[in-house]
């Protein structure tokens, strides 16, 4: 471990001598103007509001999560233009004859005279930006949406973004760009989450009064993340700022509070979140009878604090912790997560930015079930302890220098099934099955630079990661032969701390945007990304059992190549936005199940994978409006996903499970009135790939199924809608507000498939049966905040 | 695979477990009828009798009709040409029986796409040595004592190497697997026992006093009958068949089931279906008196 640490303390350290002298000479005297930029009204730091100098020199920059923002300008006579989405923009023009640090008041817009702007950045903002293939949402756009059971969710939000399909009926996974759920990572303030799901996928971890803003990257993942080939969620949670105040909502199913104030003026600021659901007080009206005595129920709780300890130096704290519990009879599975990050975030100077973090997550689940011969228990877990320090330097205003180092540590505990029986006797009988532990160990150094080019018509991306995966003991290594034979029984065991294999990767990203004229750009990106840990999924129904495991010998890393772009242009005033692109991607080493494998509990996994290649392409369509009363998107993909993997459909090239052609998201949000504000969306999907038999013959008096080719069959086409309104109630300049919302889930009673199961009639017949989870779902929600 | 109870007990909880929240709806099956396919199916064993092999077709799925029988215009065993019994149906002499290490090719012609030509398909299986079971007892699973449940032991000597296993039960002259989902099958490649003496316990069926049955019946035991198993040593490409036919006719979790697939057979041309061998050995034991067999009157 320390030949390691030192060899990247090294690698570090020619990192910045590399990019230190990279300044160059200014012609003129610099100054740093720096401050930050507020709500006039609560005095809230305002990050992502736009400081742009608007005559005689070309400079703009947002603000950071805290606010601040820095611009390095030529000194002399300057113009800047605030501005920030929902509030008036602000002109200040001021002398700058030595380095500035100032506060901006922004007023909000009166909420009578203009439609809220609907994402956490302007349009041109997003038009100039070298970075493309990136959503990002701020919470309250998360809480407009129309909800299932009246619980806002964040990646309901992200299954109707351009691009991105749910992996299934009322599941959290998503596909993006054809890629399979394991294949999209995603961050809590840094934290990696393996598992984001409660109540099998009705719902996400994320509670909407814990999260600030999110952002999807598609494909263009800065050279800061990698981990996974589809796509980066990075989900930021929420300071408590301000006052103290006290946000809630109860439903029919579930209701939540959010607690969150300051002490000692801003030094101090805290968040506390937690939700609780009681879907099961209407169980007992079900006329099953195992289902009325069923329990269903979830809780989390967020916590959050920020400490400032001066201006240069704050910290902050982020603490969450979920559970699920889901039984009937004597069975049941509970299942959750935990997560903790620490991030210090240090100011050397206003061009040197630190920041360190540390995080650590827990996925576990917990079954236990008895029949009549047998009881059983059957758990899993998954750690990940991580490690970063990001560097942002910025020696000129052309220039956008981040750097750093990254490492995690993942304990998997893939399964361990205890069965015991009791019989008359009195005698025990007990079955162990345990999977091998495996321990994957990740590090990596990178560096990027966003520059500005041509009066900043033109930004430039280039960045570069270098990763090292290990292998690291204890564990049972199971290596098998190019016929995915075993090549010792028993395997070999690993001792604990034991590195036993390792591999070495590069990921370079490039991207560029070039402004045609103000309202048009064209941007181009690639992108080369590996992932080192995998998810063995059973179906694409997705389950809280699933296991996950890293690269080993025979497990290789998956990699891909994708490479974008597009055309983005601004209309009428930028209050609306279009754009399309065509994206590619190249992957190698993706894994898939042989026909007939041995899943469950199975420690010799490496037997059953088969490995191959893929691709996925595609256009995305994009319109949307930002201003006015009406607002939202409307966007159409066309994508296809394929693979080819020897052993595998005869080697032959098949569909892959997120193979999807068409795909439809409109979302709406309309202001009615001051008072009331209305929301709608449709989403259109083609069917999922399935298998299914076509022949059957007799063998040894059963009827044995022939099948084509793997996925060549498509469950229903996946549509619904989704409606809801909220009603502003009581005075709305006091400081108690309080509304209503009401809404309907799948407005029509589209029964859209969840899985397909194959049944037989008495006369012997073989017909298939859908499984459907929705009908139409109302749901009314009383929302306060005080 | 001696942990199936543990695993399928998991299989059948988590199931009902999740699949009690959804509602269901039968659906029609969208897509062109698949066109039908030859069958070849026959094995070849070491005890002395009629050796049949049966040729069919494919039917659709979903549907109602049963896959039914075709002649071949000639069908060869190492050069012989066996005689027709009944449609389909094609043996050898009654006295015949598979030579241990011999390898067998199996021949048809059939015009089966009836475009008046002939269509060639053949297979090769060489026949397994026998693995003689020496012995056969009973077990409880109850430590240290004489009651059910019972489990099988299987005594023989292991050969080096990867060997193939299949075991059928016949209970008082009945044969209790005559379906595939009650037949055993194994592969013993575990380094640990390879070419050691095996008592062997068998998993697949768990001696009560009532042991599932066709159409939903039960098959009744007592003390005093006689249980008799057939240790089969498999040839390798009929033991995968075996065990991919019974994964595919195994209840299927769609949460938890893998990918399905058709079963790997051996014959040429693109027909579907296996030839295979598999030599016979052959032990019998009487189940005893215990407090939970009741005895027949």
């Amino acid at each position: 471990m320390k030949r390691h640490f030192t060899a990247i303390g090294t690698a570090l350290g020619i990192f910045l001598g590399l990019m230190l002298p990279a300044t160059g000479l200014q012609a003129q005297t610099t100054r740093t103007l720096s401050g930050k930029v507020l709500d006039g009204h609560e005095g809230e730091v305002l990050p992502g509001a736009v400081v742009k100098v608007v005559e005689g020199q070309n400079a703009w920059t947002l603000t950071d999560t805290r606010g601040r923002f820095v611009l390095n300008l030529h000194e002399g006579p300057v113009k800047l233009e605030i501005s920030y989405i929902g509030y008036e923009t602000q002109v200040h023009e001021m002398v700058l004859d030595r380095n500035k640090d100032t506060l901006f008041f922004l007023t909000p817009l009166s909420y009578y005279l203009e439609g809220v702007t609907v994402f956490a950045e302007s349009a041109g903002t997003r038009l100039r930006r070298a970075e493309m293939s990136i959503e990002r949402i701020d919470a309250e756009v998360i809480r407009k949406v129309p909800t299932l059971f009246g619980e806002v969710d964040l990646l309901k939000v992200v299954q109707m973004l351009p691009g991105v399909q749910a992996a299934s009926e009322g599941s959290s996974g998503f596909h993006v760009r054809g890629g399979s759920p394991d294949q999209n990572m995603i961050l809590f303030d840094n934290a990696t989450l393996y598992n984001v799901s409660h109540m099998l996928g009705f719902f996400s971890i994320f509670n909407s009064d814990a999260v600030s803003d999110m952002t999807l990257y598609k494909g263009d993942i800065p050279a800061r993340y990698g981990g996974r080939l589809s796509s980066l969620l990075d989900v930021i949670p929420a300071d408590g700022e301000g006052r103290f105040s006290i946000n809630g909502g109860i439903g029919l199913i579930s209701s939540k509070l959010a607690v969150q104030g300051n002490v000692a003026g801003d030094k101090l600021t805290y968040l506390v979140a937690g939700r609780r659901t009681y879907a099961d007080i209407f169980l007992p009206l079900a006329k099953n009878e195992l289902v009325k005595n069923a329990t269903i129920h979830f809780y989390d709780i967020n916590g959050r604090v920020r400490w400032r300890i001066n201006d240069n130096n704050y910290v902050y704290l982020t603490l969450y912790n979920g559970r699920d519990k889901f039984a009937i009879s004597d069975m049941g599975v509970k299942f959750g997560n935990s997560v903790a990050a620490i991030n210090w975030n240090h100011t050397f100077s206003d061009r040197f930015f630190m920041k360190v973090h540390a995080t650590y997550t827990n996925y576990d689940y917990d079954f236990k079930g008895s029949t009549n011969e047998m009881e059983m228990e059957w758990v899993s877990r998954i750690q990940d302890a991580g490690t970063r320090l990001d560097f942002t330097y910025m020696p000129a205003p052309e220039h956008l220098f981040e750097f750093g180092y990254t490492s995690n540590f993942q304990w998997f505990q893939p399964g361990k099934a205890v069965g015991t029986g009791e019989l008359d006797s009195g005698a025990q009988i007990e079955q162990d099955i345990t999977m091998s532990r495996r321990q994957g160990f990740v590090n990596v150094l990178y560096f990027s630079n966003e520059h500005k080019l041509f009066n900043e018509r033109m930004e430039l991306r280039y960045g570069l990661r270098l990763n090292r995966f290990d292998n690291v003991g204890p564990t049972t290594l199971y290596t098998v032969d190019e016929n995915y034979n075993l090549l010792e029984e028993e395997g070999v065991d690993i001792a604990s701390g034991d590195f036993f294999y390792h591999q070495y990767g590069l990921e370079p990203r490039l991207g560029i945007s070039y402004l045609v004229s103000p309202n048009v750009s064209v941007k181009a990106s690639y992108a080369r990304t590996l992932q080192y840990v995998h998810l063995l999924s059973f179906s694409s129904a997705g389950s809280p059992l699933e296991i996950w495991i890293p690269s080993s010998p025979c497990i290789k890393p998956q990699s891909s190549h994708q490479v974008s772009a597009g055309v983005f242009a601004t209309l009428f005033r930028k209050d609306y936005e279009a754009s399309v692109e065509l994206f590619y991607k190249d992957l190698d080493n993706v894994l898939d199940f042989k026909d007939h494998p041995n899943l469950l509990l199975y420690d010799k996994i490496e037997t059953e994978l088969r490995f191959g290649t893929g691709e996925s392409y595609g256009a995305e369509f994009l319109l949307r409006r930002n201003k006015g009363a009406l607002t939202g998107w409307i966007s159409y993909t066309w994508s296809r996903s394929f693979r080819t993997i020897p052993g595998v459909n005869n080697g032959q090239k098949y569909r892959s499970p997120s193979d999807r052609p068409h795909n439809v998201n409109i979302v709406l949000f309309y202001d009615i009135s001051p008072r009331m504000e209305a929301s709608l969306n449709w989403i259109y999907a083609t069917g999922q790939p399935i298998t299914l038999p076509e022949g059957r013959y007799w063998f040894y008096n059963e009827l044995i199924p022939v099948y084509t080719e793997r996925n060549s069959y498509r469950m229903a086409d996946y549509h619904r809608m989704d409606a809801s309104l909220t009603i502003r109630l009581g005075n709305m300049n006091r400081r108690w507000k309080h509304s209503l919302n009401i809404s309907v889930y799948n407005l029509y009673g589209r029964k859209n498939p969840w899985a397909i199961n194959f049944r037989m009639k008495p006369t012997g017949e073989q017909y298939l049966e859908m499984t459907y989870l929705f009908s139409v779902v109302p749901s009314i929600t009383w929302n306060f905040s005080f | 695979m001696k942990y199936y109870k543990t695993i399928h007990t998991a299989l059948l909880l988590l199931t009902f477990l999740f699949g009690a929240t959804g509602c269901t709806e039968p659906i029609e099956l969208i897509g062109d009828d698949m066109e039908s396919r030859l069958v070849i199916t026959g094995t070849l064993s070491t005890e002395p009798g009629y050796q049949l092999i049966e040729i069919s077709s494919t039917v659709p799925y979903f549907g109602t009709d049963l896959p039914e029988n075709i002649d071949a215009a000639k069908v060869m065993l190492n050069d012989r040409e066996l005689a027709r019994d009944a449609p389909g149906i094609y043996t050898t002499g009654e006295s015949f029986a598979a030579v241990e290490g011999e390898t067998y090719v199996l021949e048809v012609w059939i015009d089966f796409d009836g475009d008046g030509q002939q269509e060639y398909y053949s297979a090769t299986t060489t026949v397994p040595y026998i693995h003689v079971l020496e012995s056969l007892s009973v077990r409880s699973l109850v430590p240290g004592a004489v009651d059910v449940p019972f489990i099988l032991l299987a005594g023989f000597q292991d050969t080096p190497g990867d060997d193939y296993y299949g075991a059928a039960l016949w209970i008082n002259n009945d044969l209790y697997s005559n379906r595939i989902l009650r037949y055993y099958v194994h592969s013993l490649n575990d380094y640990s026992n390879d070419g050691t003496f095996l008592r062997y316990p068998i998993p697949e069926w768990i001696i009560t006093e009532s042991l599932v049955w066709d159409n939903g019946e039960t098959y009744d035991l007592y003390s005093g009958d006689v249980l008799t198993v057939e240790l089969q040593t498999l040839s390798e490409e009929y033991y995968r068949f075996l065990q991919e036919a019974k994964i595919e006719k195994n209840q299927h979790f769609p949460l938890f089931s893998g990918p399905r697939g058709n079963v790997t057979g051996n014959i040429s041309g693109g027909a579907l279906g296996i030839f295979g061998s598999y030599a016979v050995s052959r032990k019998s034991v009487i189940l005893p008196k215990c407090p939970g067999l009741p005895e027949r009157e």
